[in-house]
């Protein structure tokens, strides 16, 4: 994976990670935060972040993988901007 | 361009000519600000701003110090450029309008947020920013907006329908949504770059849609270090992609973490290799075209029942676009208990690696480019009624099985695997079972290995008694065995028996496995029999072997043991370190009983 800067300047340092015991549970995610501050880390320190990250998200895929889904299905209920309500000329 | 400053510490009415200075503290001006003039707010008190009417404040509007409440009424401001200072806080009170950030037409607005921004919304429809720009919630910055009405029904934030809203948060934002009847905060219509502290509070149980999409534009969403309380409720999304119609394109450029639905109504949602873990998936029935590109990205649907809905009809067949992109995208299902992928209306073909960690999941009217069980027990029953096939799965885990159904006789239940690789990911787990069936007609498969290659229709090859009970072919997957053997001793004298123990794994209990004695020093006629068979039973066996006694001083010899597979000539799979025969022989002397004479 690559690091890129975005628009503002920040570091954009993008990885992806499996399980590393398990061997699955793929997972794509980026390092995004102030370039002195991630310049000032360690190879290390950047590695704990990203497991550290990686295995939040693990806990919390498997925490949640006990809700029980409504079964009907349902379609998304969404919203259609009414422009014109809102387009008072002042 | 003039500058004028706020000088009621009070507060009063905006448009009462009094409360404006022509300087900071100093006397009174006889007109209000006009659309051409800067607006500064720099008392260090706390008081409300009221509206008559409309009105274009400022080219900009700034505030430096105090709390100022803008209590909005029924009427909307507009401004290009908002500045709150560090220290400084404003309140917006709306009971229903809007604020506009630009001017409403070509020149889109800017709001720096680096003090306290707070919005409260009491009203059915209330609008922030619709007219876009950028809202900058800086470093340090607080940015709250709150919709306290139980019965609305739109709240927007920062929904720009024309030109799109950028929100970039790098402070700390909060938005809470008590609405329990209608659409939720129509969020973001522009860029959404969260690199500061997120939440996202949806009380409510029923009813309330959270986030929604709405592009204006191609956007990119960037989630950062966002919290969303929510009620465990899946009949209302908690986040939509693509809440309007349009031919937009929304990239993740970060993770999203739920526990509720998330749905794609309209537009494509490119997942740019990152992932969505949900509670349920769900991609609309709406008319208006819509698309997943995976990227390389995973969407985990953490729910157990139906996790992942299609519900796309056949009159929007043609809008809907599910594209692979680059790299391998994957729908995963996480949930211990039974849960589904339905397809409602049509079949159809998910570009990505399906995988399921546990349970079992059922898939109809579906066909896939790839297909992957994770976990030990993982089933998958794919149950359809049109053809199904499936190329190039990667079966992965310890019991895993996949079940393929038709419910025709007339229809096929195919599965290929191409080349030897399969499984890439870990072929170390053992007894992977394939079973395919249909009404009537049975295919099924066998494998070589984890090379699942051919199938046999019943009466055309292959034994199909194995069906006749279950309509069912189970393809077993016998893992390599695994041979070691060792003498008991490493040295033995003649005429002793020396036991010889065999162990193995995946060896069938009664297998008979065949032993030879491989000569180092010692010959033929050193034992009483050089080769012989035993039988494993819990993949243990053992037999002996007989150095014989003789009268000879032959010193100490060695030699080994094989075991082989089929016959004593067969396959050496092990052999036993060289074991020492001890010379034990009593020498023959010859005795003189005689005398000479």
């Amino acid at each position: 994976m690559a690091i890129t800067y975005l628009e503002n300047g920040d570091v954009y340092d993008e990885y992806q990670m499996v399980h590393p015991e398990k061997g699955i549970f793929p997972f794509g995610c980026a390092l995004v935060m102030n370039r002195e501050q991630y310049e000032a880390l360690t190879p290390e320190e950047i590695q704990k972040i990203k497991e550290d990250r990686y295995y939040s998200w693990y806990n919390q895929l498997m925490a949640a993988s006990s809700i029980v889904a409504d079964n009907s299905v349902i379609e998304s209920d969404y919203v259609v901007i009414d422009e014109s309500a809102n387009t008072e000329v002042i | 361009m003039t500058t004028k400053y706020w000088r009621n510490a009070a507060g009063g009415a905006w448009a009462t000519a009094g409360n404006w200075s022509l300087s900071s503290g100093g006397p009174a001006n006889t007109t209000v600000p006009g659309a051409a003039d800067d607006v500064i707010f720099d008392q260090n008190a706390t008081y409300t701003v009221t509206f008559a009417g409309p009105l274009v404040v400022g080219l900009s509007i700034s505030f430096q110090a105090g709390v100022v409440t803008f209590s909005h009424g029924t009427y909307n401001l507009q401004s290009r450029t908002w500045n709150i200072s560090a220290g400084a806080r404003l309140n917006h009170t709306f009971s229903s309008g809007y604020v506009l950030c630009g001017d409403g037409g070509s020149n889109a607005g800017t709001y720096n947020n680096n003090g306290t921004v707070v919005i409260t919304a009491t009203t059915t429809t209330t609008c922030f920013m619709q007219y876009g720009g950028t809202f900058n919630n800086n470093t340090g910055a607080s940015f709250s907006i709150t919709n306290t009405a139980v019965n609305g029904t739109q709240f927007y934030l920062l929904a720009a329908p024309t030109s799109g809203c950028d929100f970039n948060n790098a402070g700390t934002f909060t938005a809470t949504n008590n609405s329990q009847t209608g659409a939720g905060v129509v969020f973001l219509s522009g860029n959404y770059n969260n690199t500061g502290t997120a939440t996202w509070n949806y009380p409510a149980a029923a009813g309330t849609t959270g986030i929604q999409f709405s592009s204006a534009k191609n956007i990119t969403a960037l989630f950062g270090s966002s919290t969303f309380n929510m009620a465990t409720n899946l009949n209302a999304d908690a986040i939509t992609f693509g809440s309007s119609p349009g031919s937009f394109t929304i990239t993740l450029l970060d993770n999203l973490t739920i526990t509720r639905r998330v749905s794609l109504v309209f537009n494509s949602l490119n997942l740019n290799g990152k992932t969505i873990t949900c509670g349920q998936f769900t991609i609309g029935n709406s008319t208006g075209s819509k698309g997943i590109t995976w990227n390389g990205g995973s969407i985990y649907a953490t729910s157990s029942g139906s996790a992942f809905v299609n519900n796309t009809s056949a009159i929007n067949a043609g809008t809907l676009t599910l594209a692979a992109g680059t790299g391998t995208g994957y729908i995963i299902f996480t949930n211990a208990s039974a849960k589904t992928l339905s397809n409602t209306v049509l079949t159809w073909t998910y570009p990505c690696i399906l995988g399921n960690s546990g349970g079992t999941l059922t898939v109809n009217k579906s066909t896939y480019g790839g297909l992957v069980a994770f976990s030990s027990g993982a089933t998958f029953l794919i149950d359809n009624s049109n053809p199904i096939s499936i190329t190039n799965p990667g079966i992965v885990g310890d019991g895993t099985s996949i079940a393929l159904q038709s419910t025709s006789a007339s229809l096929t239940a195919t599965i290929s695997w191409v080349g030897s690789g399969n499984p890439a990911v870990n072929p170390a787990y053992t007894l992977t079972r394939i079973i395919l069936f249909a009404s009537g007609v049975y295919y099924y498969s066998f494998c070589t290995g984890f090379d699942l290659y051919s199938r046999y229709s019943n009466g055309a090859g292959g034994t199909t008694s194995s069906l006749t009970q279950t309509n069912s072919a189970t393809c077993g997957y016998v893992p390599p065995p695994t041979y070691s053997v060792a003498a008991a001793v490493g040295n033995i004298d003649e005429g002793s028996n020396l036991t010889i123990n065999a162990t193995t794994t995946n060896v069938a209990d009664g297998t008979t496995l065949y032993w030879t004695i491989n000569h180092v020093t010692t010959s033929d006629a050193d034992f009483s029999a050089v080769s012989g068979s035993f039988t494993i039973t819990s993949n243990t066996g053992s037999f002996t072997v007989t150095p014989t006694t003789d009268f000879i001083n032959e010193g100490p010899e060695t030699f080994t043991v094989s075991i082989r597979t089929v016959s004593v000539s067969g396959t050496i799979v092990a052999t036993t370190s060289s074991v020492t025969v001890n010379d034990t022989s009593t020498s023959l002397t010859i005795g003189f009983f005689g005398s000479f004479f």
